[in-house]
């Protein structure tokens, strides 16, 4: 039996549900000899911002048990110089391209996505959520108001799809991906990193320079598995890709168990380079091995206890 | 990056053929490698290790390559123990196998007139320039290595090659060779002899010391260690600031044009 792979988000097709997450495969230049692009649904690039960012001072990685903490702060080198240099080497990539926007303001993600829409970028995914800037990221998803007015002025401004990626800092996920749904998205992802810490006993200072930074990899699974089931149990009418410490086929389907149509992995390529499109196959093995046709079929099926 | 090497790059996995200490906290592993290994390297490249049975610990560690025999299909690392992956390393025996990127980076690039280099080694630095000698066997090197006390000294045994013409040892205890910091040994030397280059590793204070009027007019370039995350360019924690920008130590270092380098020459 073949299993059906394709999934279809907001009008968009994707081969298979499973998209390198954004900050972990920059625009994805650099994973051509590493990974086969054509075996891996998508990828969201690194965050853009109007002008190019620097980024936090060094340290800004620190490894913790299952995990891993960074403090990148949304380096990048700004739209202006994505569009001269990379952007028509990355549309060109054998797979659906998201561009993941970030900005201090709504002006900011609005000049992204306004410097961008020309270009073959088939969706956006606006980063409400990094826990690693001074202003917007997190700033913006703690606040659902914020989330669905920052949705609203960025739907005005484009037909292409926009996913809100939602950040794990708050109390009630339903919440802000509510909001984002009002504010007319068509999509959102969850979740970004969870603010941490890790200290060195001897030095007695915070590893990473900036103090703190975001938590990914399998430590947050079980946090990210919750919130994915809560937003698509709230119905929003929206798919909802997941994402949280995916390291294995096994996961993803856990993902798509919970409600998600499609997921995305991140840390897991930081270990394991070629993990987005063996993630894809083990996910296929597994349908395959429980007797499922087509992936999409596993979304939302969470039986009761 | 060679045609050839657009192909799909993976994890080489690694029979270990030998993984012995070699100076306080600092140990040797040999493992095979194939031959496409050998056809990539560059002596400064780094392999990046997944810690052996250790899936909680997610992050691979870089390693210097010390050494590249390509007859005997053999990549050799030197590696201190610096915290529990390291630690983990150390349990390796011969007949185990490692997963292993490599090799990453960018590598000490050989110029046009590049005959006579010095390889400057601050402590664990001297992984990171001893495979050089054994790779290019038709330049001359001079080796100037400096540890914090004869116990942690290794990289002697680069003497025995042809093409080096001494290896001089320092010690900041005065228990082995001179007494003192190595870039003070090398800058007496200068003296004798103007190096063609100088490729160098080791703490920062080292980089300082090269920046100095002491070595002005010869090129250097140094290999740097910052804390990594994927080692493939994709996460941009590894960055180090070179001409005012941040650029990444994994993919477009190790190694870098010391004059290039802000923080040691601003």
């Amino acid at each position: 039996m073949s299993v059906d792979t394709s999934v279809t988000i907001a009008g968009i097709e994707f081969r298979n549900p499973v998209i390198a997450a954004s900050g972990t495969f920059g625009f994805g230049l650099d994973y051509e000899s590493w990974e086969d692009l054509s075996q891996i649904g998508g990828i969201s690039l690194k965050g853009m911002t109007p002008a190019p960012k620097e980024g936090n001072p060094t340290p800004r990685i620190a490894e913790v048990t299952s995990g891993v903490l960074n403090s990148v702060g949304l380096q990048n080198p700004g739209v202006v110089e994505f569009l001269r240099k990379d952007c028509e080497k990355v549309t060109a990539l054998p797979t659906v391209i998201i561009a993941n926007v970030a900005g201090a303001t709504a002006e900011e993600y609005i000049a992204v996505v306004e410097a961008l829409d020309d270009h073959p970028i088939d969706m956006y995914e606006l980063n409400v959520s990094c826990p690693n800037v001074a202003e917007g990221g997190m700033g913006i998803g703690t606040n659902p108001g914020a989330v669905r007015q920052l949705t609203e002025a960025v739907k005005k401004i484009t037909d292409k799809p926009v996913i809100v990626k939602l950040t794990p800092n708050v109390t009630d996920i339903v919440a802000p991906a509510r909001a984002a749904k009002d504010g007319g998205a068509d999509a959102v992802s969850l979740i970004n990193t969870m603010m941490g810490m890790a200290i060195d006993a001897r030095s007695r200072r915070p590893v990473l320079k900036a103090g703190t930074g975001g938590l990914s990899g399998p430590a947050i699974k079980p946090v990210a598995l919750r919130m994915v089931w809560q937003v698509a149990s709230a119905d929003l009418g929206i798919p909802v890709i997941g994402m949280g410490g995916i390291m294995t086929g096994e996961d993803a389907a856990e993902f798509m168990i919970a409600g998600a149509s499609a997921v995305m992995v991140g840390t897991a390529t930081l270990r394991d380079p070629g993990a987005t499109s063996r993630i894809a196959r083990e996910l296929a093995e597994f349908a395959e091995s429980e007797g499922v046709s087509a992936l999409r079929d596993l979304t939302g099926t969470l039986k009761a206890n | 990056m060679s045609e050839k090497s657009k192909a799909a790059r993976r994890a080489l996995v690694c029979e270990v053929v030998s993984n012995e200490k070699t100076a306080q906290g600092t140990y040797h592993m040999v493992v095979k490698a194939p031959e496409a290994f050998f056809d990539e390297f560059v002596p400064g490249q780094f392999a990046h290790i997944e810690v052996p049975g250790a899936p909680q610990l997610l992050l691979r560690r870089p390693l210097c390559v010390y050494s590249a025999d390509r007859e005997r299909g053999e990549v050799a690392f030197v590696y201190a123990v610096r915290g529990q992956g390291t630690q983990m390393f150390t349990h390796v025996r011969p007949g185990d196998h490692v997963d292993s990127l490599m090799p990453l980076g960018n590598g000490f690039q050989i110029e046009n007139g590049m005959k006579r280099i010095w390889l400057l080694g601050g402590g664990l630095g001297t992984a990171a320039v001893g495979s050089l000698p054994g790779w290019y066997k038709d330049l001359r090197f001079r080796l100037f290595l400096g540890f914090r006390g004869s116990g942690y000294v290794f990289g002697e045994e680069l003497a025995a090659d042809a093409n080096v013409l001494s290896v001089e040892i320092a010690t900041d205890d005065g228990t082995k060779g001179t007494k003192g910091l190595v870039t003070d040994m090398a800058a007496a030397y200068l003296d004798t002899e103007r190096p063609d280059a100088i490729f160098a590793c080791g703490p920062e204070g080292m980089f300082r010391a090269l920046a100095g009027d002491a070595f002005s007019g010869i090129p250097i370039r140094i290999c740097v260690e910052e804390r990594m995350g994927c080692g493939t360019g994709g996460c941009e924690t590894c960055v180090f600031k070179v001409r005012g920008k941040y650029v990444r130590s994994c993919t477009d270092g190790p190694v870098f044009d010391l004059g290039e380098v802000d923080e040691y020459v601003g």
